[in-house]
């Protein structure tokens, strides 16, 4: 599907950079997309030979005619920014931010031992010697056979064995399902294959209904737990929808060692959903991701894959949490095996060691492609950098992918010296506090908040970066102004802002920072 | 000489030990707490006049390099020695400065001692209100403003700083 697509693709070290008519993107790419990043790769391509190969290649599927042969570098450059300046034309950056997943995340899965029914009866079904100390006393192989000869493919008590089967074999993965699933466990069991015990003791059962490896009715689970429990419950409706050939991929997807980060992932989506704030890290990678291993189906994928993390986040019953588990199914189906082992392979820690299964790569994006058909290449070790902070709403994300909660105190300064700033007449001044003093007593504007923290002042540079204004330096770009000499702040201030400027394109003339043009 | 003048003196000598001091690497932590409780107990000593005089001649003008970092290691050895006595240290070199560099320079500092004071239990503005003495305007003006705002604004996160606890002890790091 991807390949219908009229567009440009060039790849380079910043990112993969699409160029399109109007009104071609989706807006899930759209809000991928690191605009700022994306105008410093535009400003700069007229130096990279590579990539004006690609644009002179790739010219006539946007725009009508070809590229005169007589045209410049520079000359391409422009013509394309007037285009997108005069918005027949957009463009979207993608990149690849670091992850802030660790395998300490996967501290927290529990398996091994079945562990279902209700507060007031508990069923533990284990592999031999696996059943948890404190059920011991409750041994009993053949109460347990008989709770399981008179469940119903129906009752609760069954469904939940089903969902947790998996914990009995070496794989994860069961074999059977329903009353053979029933039939196997009990007679392994008989055959002293498998621990079980049957508690009946109330005081006892409520402890084993707490335990981290049973399950919690909807209503009562966490968010994350509802949104790991519409993962695991999606497979059938996956390989419903992607088709038997999604099948080994999803499975993947769900081992236990990947569910912990495929539920960090999810809940990272869910949250760039309602809180724009902090949700661009995780929508870039992802779409990024979508985009290089399967076009723009992949990137519908990742849009259903939202909204059935929002769904399943806000099921509260048995049957909302099964339809966000259809939702999730879907969306996996129209992700596609690629997509979904690429996402293993970018976020899951290999036991023992490093690599990715992904089947295209979105670190290395030197290599020039002509379309969005995935290119197998062999992944290399992620070299891309976190984005620099930037805060500016509604996007406000820092450096150490940081967030401000919505709300805040001082989420509301952010916004508010944002306002000042993009709305300034005056000409804003930047620098050590008591020479901007200085300009503002000559009419200036300078950042003098009392809820002033760094990403507030963040916010305020931004405002200006956005508005395309001119700083005035107020205080002199000396390396005692710069410099502080502790390595916990090594940058003062003042250095940082400047730095802001430099980033987003603006150069130095006299005591000015002058906006890109 | 008079005690007027000998305090001024040993203050003098004690910023020239401050000069010396290097922070871009971590102190010894003795010395830098000896350093720090001589040079307050010198500025304590001085006359108002004194400290109003040694304000308009920026004497501490070129040191906010070297007082706002020791504050921050005054911080880290509080929390590790659990000494209550040094988030006042620390907040007395804030003083000393007297928020003459740039007070957004102060709160990044700040914010360290603020976290440093709960860790201990100990009321940072309480702490604040035992300098109000020797304070100048501007300084107490700036360290009331501080401590009077909502917690929520003197996380370490807001200044993209967070704590850990290794082997090698209790650190502020970049977040």
């Amino acid at each position: 599907m991807g390949q219908l697509l009229k567009l440009i693709e060039i790849r380079r070290s910043s990112g993969i950079l699409l160029i399109a008519r109007r009104g071609t993107f989706p807006a899930v790419m759209l809000k991928a997309s690191d605009d700022q990043r994306r105008d410093s790769t535009i400003r700069t391509l007229a130096q990279d030979k590579p990539a004006i190969m690609q644009l002179r290649a790739q010219w006539q599927n946007v725009f009508p005619a070809r590229a005169p042969e007589s045209f410049t570098p520079i000359e391409l450059v422009r013509m394309v920014q007037r285009e997108l300046g005069a918005r027949s034309v957009e463009a979207v950056l993608l990149r690849t931010p670091k992850m802030p997943l660790s395998p300490a995340d996967l501290a927290n899965i529990t398996g091994g031992a079945v562990n279902v029914g209700t507060n007031q009866r508990r069923l533990l079904i284990a592999r031999k010697g696996g059943l948890p100390a404190e059920v011991l006393p409750y041994f009993s192989p053949a109460e347990a056979v008989a709770v399981l000869n008179h469940l119903r493919d129906n009752d609760e008590t069954a469904r939940q064995i089903d969902r947790q089967a998996g914990r009995l074999y070496p794989d994860g993965k069961a074999k059977l399902q329903g009353a053979n699933l029933r039939r196997f466990l009990a007679q392994q069991i008989s055959l002293g294959a498998m621990d079980a015990a049957v508690v009946t003791q109330a005081a006892t059962a409520a402890t084993l209904a707490a335990r981290p490896d049973a399950e919690t009715p909807v209503g009562k689970m966490g968010s994350l737990d509802r949104i790991g429990e519409a993962l695991k419950r999606s497979t059938p409706y996956a390989v419903k929808a992607g088709g038997d050939a999604i099948k080994s991929a999803v499975d993947a997807f769900l081992q236990p060692e990947s569910i912990a980060i495929m539920i960090a992932i999810a809940a990272g989506v869910a949250l760039a959903n309602t809180n724009p704030l902090t949700g661009a890290a995780v929508n870039t990678t992802l779409v990024l991701l979508a985009w290089a291993n399967g076009g723009l189906k992949a990137v519908q994928g990742i849009a259903a894959f939202v909204l059935a993390t929002v769904q399943a986040q806000g099921a509260r019953t048995e049957a909302e949490l099964e339809a966000a588990a259809k939702a999730y199914g879907e969306a996996l189906g129209a992700m596609g095996p690629d997509l979904i082992m690429a996402i293993v392979g970018r976020f899951v820690p290999r036991k023992g060691g490093g690599g990715s299964r992904g089947k295209t790569s979105v670190t290395n994006t030197n290599a020039p492609r002509s379309g969005p058909t995935p290119t197998p290449r062999r992944q290399q070790p992620s070299s891309s950098k976190a984005p620099s902070p930037q805060p500016t709403p509604p996007k406000q994300s820092t450096k150490s992918g940081q967030s401000i909660a919505l709300g805040s105190k001082e989420a509301v300064a952010s916004k508010r010296v944002y306002a000042e700033s993009f709305n300034s007449k005056e000409p804003l001044v930047i620098g050590r506090l008591e020479d901007t003093k200085a300009g503002s007593e000559l009419g200036m504007r300078r950042l003098n908040d009392p809820d002033w923290t760094i990403n507030v002042n963040d916010a305020w540079v931004q405002g200006g970066i956005d508005a395309k204004k001119p700083f005035y330096l107020g205080s002199n770009p000396t390396i005692n102004n710069l410099r502080s000499g502790n390595p916990l702040y090594p940058k003062t201030v003042f250095m940082r802002e400047l730095q802001q400027l430099k980033a987003a394109g603006y150069t130095r003339q006299g005591d000015y920072m002058i906006p890109p043009q | 000489m008079t005690d007027d003048m000998e305090a001024d003196s040993m203050f003098s000598e004690a910023i020239k030990d401050v000069e010396k001091l290097s922070v871009r690497f971590r102190p010894d932590p003795q010395k830098l707490v000896e350093l720090s409780a001589r040079l307050v107990t010198e500025y304590e000593r001085l006359t108002s006049e004194q400290r109003t005089a040694l304000e308009a001649s920026h004497v501490c003008k070129g040191l906010w390099k070297k007082l706002l970092p020791m504050s921050a290691y005054l911080a880290e050895i509080a929390v590790e020695t659990d000494n209550k006595d040094l988030i006042r240290l620390a907040i007395m070199l804030h003083v000393i400065e007297d928020f003459d560099y740039d007070y957004r320079e102060n709160f990044r500092y700040l914010v360290l001692i603020d976290y440093a004071a709960r860790q201990i239990e100990v009321s940072f503005k309480a702490v604040v209100d035992t300098t109000k003495q020797v304070a100048s305007a501007r300084a107490w003006m700036q360290l009331t403003g501080f401590a009077d705002r909502d917690p929520e604004l003197n996380k370490l996160s807001s200044f993209q700083i967070k704590a850990t606890q290794s082997a090698k002890g209790f650190r502020f790091e970049p977040a």
